[in-house]
């Protein structure tokens, strides 16, 4: 066999997000002439590591280097002049936009004569690359926006293409395109390989890895755990490599009781979407519900019903909670707020059918988003006021919120969550992720929420942080609160869980009970 | 000054802030209290202490009451992230109207109902339109701004010498005079917005929404209620600054209340307010702007700046510090996907 030629090497290659390391000295080679597999779990480093090489993130520490030259991209247009090129997973296309337009953007300048840019003549060259990988169903002069995101992403690839690239990187694509469109990107990426080109393929689709790639290289948790050759493929133990950690110490909860209360606080019966299919689901007092699955399988989008943000096609999520008080009630409420005495809220319980977020807040749902920073905190803002937004209904007296009860409740989330902070007046952007995402929690259950849902609650912490949201999580089971916990991080749902349901394709495939034998290995294949 | 203390040791404690983070932090504060204590010192000394003689503290106080009366209710627009550019063509609308029933009907109360029902409805028609058509704020605004404009100017033309004169001016002469009444309103307005703004819902809900529509949302924060709440209450104060306005000019012209929206704008920002809303959005700006505004225009007229050069100088001012609250970019922190 002939030597292949080295095109790229990263020497203790590592990424750190704040404190949380997603790469880990990672020492990784590609060749010319081969297609090489990058396979492992949501947030092992997969995605990282091909956007510090198409110089979309920046490198922590450690080295690339292009064959013996360093390679030290600033942004993707280094890499592209590198002739490194990626297909990302969500759509890189410009709306609006002609077809041909978005193949030659940032390289109009090739088009122009005295300053002006020949249109035609870039259509035309867009139209013969489109038809060099075969694609007739696409004119190189229509606006993107006539077609569908399968065709979006094939106008991306010819981008790609275009510059002739050494290194070819296609980052979780397939998943979204129909057998089609995949068989069309193997084949691109076979006649990459036989011109002797690189190609990195990332892919959750164990099957269709094996298939495709000369090697493949595990990572997990950020460090490359092993590299294969095609002959040593195996499915089980790539599957072994994939998910074989160790859980040190007591990092869980250690009891595996699944036992809960009768109540049904949250349910969704037959509840579709665009994407979610048939959804039955009921979560009771004192359980948490794990919900798995792949990004694209709908989890995330469950997490959204439950908060009444996304709308549902058929079926209904309803919610228990405390009825609404009456006038009077509430009349009684303030007064008792305003002489300092407590107000017991009725025993009444009544189902809230969910269709909005204010159908949600009436029935104590509380949700924290998969995008924290951007979708549940303010982070220009103050930890108090953070704090306090949500409870903003609780805290007014006859309309008008005293500072002193604001100050009590925040400083009571602050000690009881153990939030490190300077004052309560420190602004939330200033704290660590871990701390941040205290301050969610503390949101909602200050608020009195008996329903919480968390996307992915442990995303962007380290394990510290990590082990005090679990006790944090068990202790609010303890108490009676109906937990919905949406992770694509399957020991974190296995060591926590009542239940968990896996969902693929919108579709919940299988659910487990919770158990000491069940492992990530009897789970993993009802997700891929 | 315990308050700053507090925040200065607080700052020290965390490990993480950078250095220089405490005038990065109070950029706002520094500006506000610093143009105001300059703008006092730089005119008393110019002057030579004139410009605190009782006469003119008189005329300040008539100056100035408006301008806060329309700052304290539009800042709450403004916190929710709306930039509000319609107000002088609303109060000149108000205006005209005010002293067409006046003309009419010489009844003051009837008057001032109809401005503030009037405001009240362009703001809440911008705001309404802003939200059912996803509209920015700034370009409803900028509608609402033309119509009423037009709308005045169409009347006046048709007016003999295009102006509207009022009958009896007695009526609403206390407005431009009586320095005692100016201060009991100016002191309601600025007392009520401040307990709505500081105290309740209404403006820190606004302030959440400024700074993060999505997290607000899901924090239970009805954004379009609130806005159509906020657009009220500067509905109302608009309303009531029209009046003053009329007081001011004693009759109509198609000018009327011009470069109000822009006198706004400056002295809030002089002030120390952040014009992109959200929490940095002080309502003290609402106040302390307004007076260092009308002092510097005032100042600089006693001190014997030629009046041509007034404008150009505060133009000058107001780029400065412009320049000098310009949130420097952002530092980007990358999130893993």
């Amino acid at each position: 066999m002939m030597e292949k030629k080295l095109f790229l090497r990263t020497k203790e290659l590592t990424k750190q997000f704040g404190e949380v390391t997603a790469v880990d000295n990672v020492d990784m080679e590609i060749y010319l002439g081969e297609i090489r597999g990058l396979i492992g779990e949501n947030g092992s480093g997969k995605s990282t590591i091909s956007s510090m090489i198409s110089g979309i993130y920046s490198v922590t520490s450690g080295k690339m280097f292009l064959g013996d030259k360093p390679y030290k991209p600033v942004s993707p247009s280094d890499a592209r002049t590198e002739r490194i090129s990626m297909i990302v997973q969500e759509t890189g296309t410009i709306d609006h936009l002609t077809v041909a337009e978005n193949i030659f953007l940032g390289s109009e300048k090739n088009f122009c004569k005295f300053g002006w840019l020949d249109n035609a003549a870039m259509i035309g060259e867009a139209q013969k690359t489109l038809s060099a990988i075969g694609v007739t169903d696409i004119n190189a002069a229509d606006s993107i926006d006539r077609y569908n995101f399968e065709q979006h992403k094939i106008v991306e690839i010819v981008k790609a293409l275009y510059c002739e690239p050494l290194l070819f990187i296609v980052d979780e694509t397939t998943t979204v395109l129909s057998q089609d469109g995949r068989l069309k990107i193997y084949e691109i990426m076979r006649n990459l390989k036989a011109q002797g080109k690189a190609v990195l393929f990332i892919s959750h689709d164990l099957q269709e890895l094996m298939e495709v790639c000369d090697c493949l290289t595990v990572l997990r948790d950020g460090k490359l755990i092993a590299n294969m050759e095609k002959a040593e493929f195996d499915e089980n133990r790539i599957k072994q490599t994939m998910v074989g950690r160790e859980l040190k110490g007591n990092f869980y909860r250690n009891d595996y009781d699944p036992a809960c209360r009768s109540d049904v606080m949250l349910s969704l019966t037959r509840v579709s979407t665009k994407l979610l299919k048939n959804i039955n689901l009921e979560v009771h007092a004192g359980e948490i519900v794990g919900l798995g699955g792949l990004s694209g399988s709908g989890i995330h989008d469950i997490g959204k019903v439950c908060f009444g943000m996304e709308s549902v096609t058929s079926g209904t999520v309803k919610a228990r909670a405390v009825r609404r008080l009456t006038v009077s009630e509430k009349m009684q409420e303030n007064l008792s707020k305003l002489r300092g005495k407590p107000f017991s809220l009725p025993a009444e319980m009544v189902d809230y059918t969910i269709y909005s977020i204010s159908a949600a807040l009436n029935a104590n749902i509380g949700y924290i988003s998969k995008d924290r920073d951007k979708e549940t905190l303010i982070l220009e803002s103050s930890i108090s006021d953070n704090l306090n937004l949500s409870a903003l209904e609780r805290l007014q007296v006859f309309g008008f919120i005293p500072p002193s009860a604001e100050r009590k409740f925040a400083d009571r989330q602050i000690d009881g969550l153990r939030i490190k902070c300077s004052s309560r007046r420190q602004m939330v952007k200033e704290l660590s992720g871990g701390n941040k995402q205290k301050i969610s929690f503390g949101k909602w259950i200050g608020n009195d929420s008996k329903i919480l849902v968390f996307d992915s609650p442990t995303r962007g912490v380290d394990i510290g942080v990590k082990t005090t949201m679990y006790q944090l999580l068990y202790d609010l089971k303890k108490q009676g609160y109906a937990i919905v916990i949406i992770s694509e991080e399957l020991p974190e749902l296995i060591g926590m869980s009542d239940k968990i349901c896996i969902l693929k394709n919108g579709e919940i495939t299988k659910t487990f009970t919770r158990s000491l034998d069940l492992t990530d290995s009897m789970i993993i294949e009802y997700m891929i | 000054m315990e308050k700053f203390m507090k925040s200065n040791a607080a700052v020290k404690e965390d490990p993480g802030s950078v250095k220089g983070s405490f005038i990065k932090t109070h950029r706002g504060t520094s500006i506000q209290y610093a143009s105001f204590i300059f703008v006092i010192v730089l005119f008393y000394v110019l002057t030579s202490g004139e410009i605190f003689s009782v006469y003119n503290i008189k005329t300040l106080v008539g100056q100035t009451t408006p301008l806060i009366i329309a700052s304290v209710g539009v800042i709450f627009v403004f916190a929710n992230g709306s930039v509000d550019i319609a107000s002088g063509a609303v109060a000149g609308l108000c205006a005209m109207t005010s002293a067409l029933i006046l003309n009419a009907t010489e009844s003051l109360p009837l008057a001032i109902t109809v401005s503030i029902a009037i405001s009240v409805i362009m703001y809440l028609f911008s705001t309404v339109v802003s939200i059912k058509f996803r509209l920015v704020f700034t370009i409803a605004s900028l509608a609402v701004m033309f119509m009423a404009r037009g709308v005045v100017t169409y009347v006046c033309s048709l007016m003999p010498s295009t102006i509207i004169s009022l009958d009896n001016y007695n009526i609403i002469k206390d407005f431009k005079t009586n320095t005692t009444l100016q201060i009991i309103l100016m002191t309601s307005a600025v007392l009520i917005c401040w307990v709505l703004f500081s105290f309740t819902k209404i403006g820190k809900q606004s302030r959440a929404v400024g700074d993060n529509a999505v997290s607000a949302q899901q924090s239970g924060v009805k954004i379009d209620k609130n806005k159509i709440i906020c657009a009220l209450i500067a509905g109302i104060s608009i309303g009531i600054v029209s009046i003053f306005s009329l007081a001011r000019a004693g009759s109509v012209t198609k000018n009327i209340g011009s470069g109000m929206e822009m006198d706004i704008m400056v002295a809030m920002i002089l002030g120390g307010m952040s014009l992109s809303g959200g929490s940095k959005s002080k309502f003290s700006a609402a106040v302390i702007g307004p007076i260092t505004f009308r002092l510097l225009s005032n100042g600089m007229t006693m001190a014997g700046v030629p009046t041509a050069y007034v404008s150009l100088l505060r133009g000058i001012i107001f780029l400065l510090i412009v320049f000098a609250t310009l949130q420097q970019s952002k530092d980007i922190i990358e999130m893993p996907r």
